[in-house]
């Protein structure tokens, strides 16, 4: 960590400085079963392809002509479940700065004492852990695998290898959490002392398990005063316990912010490796194949698909994913002939504006859709 | 220019779905009228709209040059009629200008109401009717039950009745015998002054009003200055055609024939349908029959949703109503929603379509408020009022009575679905007048009710009550005095005057509890909590809340959701665009209508 870098993870200063910083995402397509809510780019039964596609993949990164970039983040999937060898030789392979982030994502089964040893030896600094939940009944509600034993183990590993920046995945509104359950699994978590905690909504995507399992009346999907009130629990606990809300759904402790997510929000630069990967460099998002087969048949030469980020998309950008972060936008950069929305919004308590920004408040975290639909629909806005 | 005897004019009569367009086809193929390159499926149904509903709007005619076996040749001109009880008047004109008609019924199926009215229709205008049973390939086709009940119903001799396919196209060359056989020819003089009967009017943006017309007796010539008896203004007849379907331009149109005129008109109001064309030089003495104008008898508010539209959806109005006589429009003022127009449509199908042209073809984003029938109030005074808008009921202090609009409804229906139809219209205020058994497995039912009672959902729910099996035909029966009141809808306080609607008395409880609990299904949540009240007089009677919405944000944004995020985010703004803010309240465009569909 550079000293320059500011430390609280909602200061503007700190968005404003990863929004220019260069990323690179790695993206792993192998998981050991899929989750039911899952509707990443992941795939079951494919792990005897994982040697080639480590091979390809670090073509892709030398062929790219990519030499160096500001933070690393290795996704999936499941990045773990590469083992101790490839793993550390996919990590060893991507071009960074000596000051890099480089995150892992990482399942607690997976995350054993060898693996995380490999990763911290090829660069990994810091380790995104799966948790989900810490009740047994709502983990295999989301199709999960593990206890939570083994999500203690996997911190234990990470720390033992000397990987000290820890972020724990949490998910809420599973079919069956109770209110009292969310708040026993937020506590196991801040138990654990990670540096970074994100708290997601439960979200049923098309073509899921889970889609499939509530279009059939199997179960509920959750419903958004429930949902709603998880959030604001979520908010309330992880503040007492001096976690900072510096994104919807990102918590953090001073310091300990993820950088490469921060470039994202900041609407920065980026190149993705692997399959399904996307890429946002000089105006341009493009993306590779999702299927590890269809990648691996040409590593990303001719990208899957492309889109030119005409000035209107760079608006709706800059205010959707903006707006997201504690920090929000700098309200120069908001569209031309806002502030009719901006009083609006104000009024309905879902954003402050001062200093200059427009942040949103623990309201409007929870109303984003409507802060940037009423932002963008506004004269003037297509600037 | 064929001897009249030559010439065969006829239409088809048919229910929605039975296969007049197929048999068209195959008519226009077996002949040769049409080569099979050109044949579009279903060439008649020319409107996208038309295609799309699967339903005739507009009549369309067809000229079908046919050489029977006999080696002799003839003209016969197809004249399309609408299927639909909206557009009963667009059949009767178009059978005005024909000798016969075939009557064409789905075997498995049966008659249905509308054909059957229409059917009576022809027979009243003196038509030769030539049953045909269509589709007996179907292994459902029951033709022996289908020819008895129409044997009955119109006194047709079942031998008679034709069998045949549409699709295979057995019994079609029949069917063509059948027309010159026993339909007649028109008469008429050559040698008198002309008389031609307009039987359809459309403006073409390019060439101006086309006319479908019917000489009756005498010559039009190509070039010849013509007069429209009714208005007496006079014009070039610059073109003169005949529809092979393609216009196409004849140098005359003698006695008997059909096909089209262009005038030079600009407004379909100058060559008016049911009026006489005759020539400038050497006029008729008198008119042709002419037609009773129909009229609206459904009424809803159109309102642009962007205010700013008004001037745009003005001049769409007026373009649409070149081209349709039977809609009107008026300026009206709704505090909830503007600057809008009170329309008139012939039924609620109308309405739909002519909502949707105005949205396709002229590009308006609109809102439409319940549709509403034709209130008379009488006043303490003596007076009448017209009420086409809710709004203008005046107080019941000022009334002496209210009188609505009263249909007589026939409902054709399998015996099975007899309770429920009765319990149907009873439900909707009815008072039934006729029942009778067609056969043993089917009865008509003649029913007097409220117009009101039966424009909205009242076809949906006969056909649900029913499995879709039984039919329905109206015709307008007078106004009787009711005990009707108005009840108004509140959002957020402030009443929504686009809302209100007049209801009987004793349904206006009901009425104001099921809408205001379907507006809040209708009305998303937004960030206030949202009252909404059923009153009358301001008495509430109904309330509901759709409560604040606490949570709407995607969980998750990162790199690769970039792109996908953003579209999910641009369809709920532009859902959004498709709202009318009303005060405070953003209500969906369709709620005006929707609201209303709350089945009883
Ligand atoms: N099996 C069978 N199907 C037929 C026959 N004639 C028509 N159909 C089918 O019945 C359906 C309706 O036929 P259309 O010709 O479109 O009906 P229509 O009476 O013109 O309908 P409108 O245009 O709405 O008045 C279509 O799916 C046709 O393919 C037939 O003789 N046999
Ligand atoms: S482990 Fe993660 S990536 Fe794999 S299926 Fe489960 S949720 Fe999806």
């Amino acid at each position: 960590m550079i000293a320059t870098t500011p430390v609280h993870p909602d200061a503007p200063e700190l968005a404003d400085y990863c929004a220019g910083l260069f990323g690179i995402y790695v993206h792993v397509p192998f998981c050991t079963a899929k989750c039911g809510y899952c509707d990443f780019a992941s795939f079951d039964g494919m792990s005897d392809l994982a040697g080639t596609y480590v091979e390809g993949l670090c073509q892709e990164v030398s062929k790219s002509g990519i030499s160096s970039c500001d933070t690393v983040f290795v996704g999936g999937g499941t990045p773990t479940s590469l083992g101790p060898d490839l793993l550390g030789k996919l990590i060893a392979a991507i071009p960074r700065s000596d000051e890099a982030e480089v995150t892992v994502e990482a399942n607690p089964e997976s995350l054993t004492a060898d693996v995380a040893i490999a990763a911290a030896a090829a660069g990994a600094n810091r380790i995104s852990i799966g948790m989900q939940s810490a009740l047994p009944h709502v983990l295999k509600s989301l199709g999960r695998r593990h206890n939570f034993g083994a999500v203690a183990a996997a911190v234990d590993a990470a720390r033992g290898a000397g990987i000290g920046r820890l972020n724990l995945d949490l998910i809420y509104g599973a079919p069956g959490e109770a209110l009292a359950d969310w708040r026993q699994s937020l506590d196991a978590a801040i138990a654990l002392d990670p540096g970074h905690i994100s708290a997601y909504s439960l979200t049923v995507e098309a073509g899921t398990k889970l889609w499939r399992q509530v279009r059939d009346g199997h179960c509920r999907a959750p419903d958004d005063d429930s949902q709603a009130e998880k959030m604001s629990v979520a908010a309330e606990i992880l503040a007492n316990a001096g976690y900072v809300r510096y994104e919807v759904s990102a918590w953090a402790k001073p310091g300990e912010a993820c950088r490469h997510n921060l470039m994202y929000w900041g609407g920065g630069e980026y190149r993705g490796f692997g399959s399904g990967a996307h890429s946002h460099i000089g105006g341009t998002r493009f993306w590779n194949h999702r299927d590890p087969r269809s990648y691996l048949s040409d590593l990303g030469v001719l990208s899957a698909g492309s889109e030119r980020i005409t000035s209107e998309i760079e608006v709706f950008d800059r205010v959707s994913l903006g707006m997201r972060r504690a920090a929000g936008v700098s309200i120069s950069e908001l569209p031309r002939g806002c502030e009719g929305a901006i009083d609006f919004l104000s009024g309905a308590g879902l954003v402050l504006a001062t200093d200059g920004r427009l942040r949103p408040t623990a309201k409007g975290f929870a109303l984003g859709n409507e802060i940037v639909i009423r932002l963008l629909s506004v004269a003037g806005s297509e600037c | 220019m064929p001897r009249t005897e030559r010439i065969r004019n006829f239409s088809i009569i048919a229910h929605i779905d039975h296969g007049k367009s197929t048999l068209a086809d195959r008519l226009l193929e077996i002949t040769g009228a049409i080569s099979e390159r050109d044949m579009r499926d279903q060439v008649l149904d020319t409107m996208d709209l038309e295609r799309e509903r699967g339903i005739t709007i507009k009549a369309q005619t067809v000229r079908i040059p046919y050489t029977s076996p006999d080696g002799r040749e003839y003209i016969l001109n197809l004249i399309d009629t609408p299927g639909h009880v909206d557009f009963s008047y667009e059949v009767s004109k178009s059978l005005d200008a024909c000798e016969g008609a075939l009557l064409l019924v789905d075997a498995a199926q049966g008659i249905e109401a509308q054909t059957l009215a229409n059917s009576y229709l022809a027979v009243g205008a003196g038509l030769e009717i030539v049953p045909v049973l269509n589709k007996i390939d179907l292994p459902a086709a029951d033709p022996e039950t289908a020819a008895a009940e129409i044997s009955g119903l119109l006194g047709i001799d079942t031998s008679q009745i034709l069998l045949a396919s549409a699709k295979t196209g057995e019994g079609v060359p029949e069917i063509l015998e059948a027309i010159v056989e026993r339909i007649p020819s028109p008469s008429g003089e050559a040698n008198v002054a002309l008389r031609a009967l307009i039987f359809d009017s459309y403006y073409d943006q390019y060439r101006g009003v086309i006319s479908s017309i019917r000489v009756v007796e005498g010559e039009l010539r190509s070039g010849i200055r013509v007069k429209m008896m009714a208005t007496g203004a006079s014009h070039e007849a610059e073109e003169i055609g005949v529809l092979t379907p393609a216009m196409t331009p004849v140098k005359s149109i003698g006695p008997g024939e059909v096909g089209y005129l262009i005038a030079g008109i600009k407004d379909v109001s100058q060559a008016k349908v049911g009026d006489t064309v005759t020539l400038a030089e050497n006029p008729a003495s008198a008119p042709l029959p002419g037609y009773q104008e129909p009229k609206p008898m459904v009424f809803c508010g159109l309102y642009p949703i962007d205010g700013g539209d008004y001037p745009e959806l003005r001049v769409s109005l007026e373009k649409l109503s070149l081209n349709d006589a039977s809609f009107t429009y008026e300026p009206e003022t709704s505090k909830a929603l503007g600057f809008g127009f009170r329309c008139g449509f012939l039924g609620l199908l109308h309405m739909e379509i002519v909502k949707e042209r105005l949205e396709r073809e002229y590009g308006m984003a609109l809102v439409t408020t319940a549709p509403t029938v034709e209130y008379r109030a009488v006043m303490r005074n003596g007076d009448t009022r017209v009420v086409r808008t809710p709004t203008d009921l005046p107080s019941s202090g000022e009334l002496d009575a209210v009188e609505e609009p009263m249909v007589r409804a026939t409902i054709l229906t399998p015996s099975e679905y007899l309770g429920p139809v009765m319990e149907l219209c009873q439900a909707r205020r009815g008072e039934q007048e006729r029942l009778e058994y067609l056969s043993q497995a089917r009865v008509e039912i003649v029913y007097r009710l409220p117009l009101a009672e039966i424009v909205v959902d009242f076809f949906d729910a006969l056909k649900s009550r029913t499995r879709g099996y039984a039919s329905l035909d109206y015709e307008p029966a007078g106004h009787e005095a009711a005990n009707l009141v108005r009840v108004d809808v509140l959002l957020a306080g402030d009443p929504v005057d686009a809302f209100s609607s007049i209801v009987h008395r004793e349904k206006a409880y009901a009425y104001g509890k099921a809408m205001v609990s379907k507006l809040r299904e209708l009305i998303p949540r937004q960030l206030f909590d949202i009252a909404i009240q059923a009153a009358i007089g301001g008495r509430v009677i109904a309330r509901e809340t759709v409560k604040a919405k606490r949570k709407d944000v995607l969980a998750k944004c990162y790199g690769g959701d970039v792109s996908r995020k953003r579209k999910l985010l641009e369809r709920q703004k532009e859902g959004r665009k498709r709202m009318k803010q009303i005060g405070s309240v953003e209500v969906p465009q369709d709620a005006f209508i929707s609201a209303l569909r709350i089945d009883s």
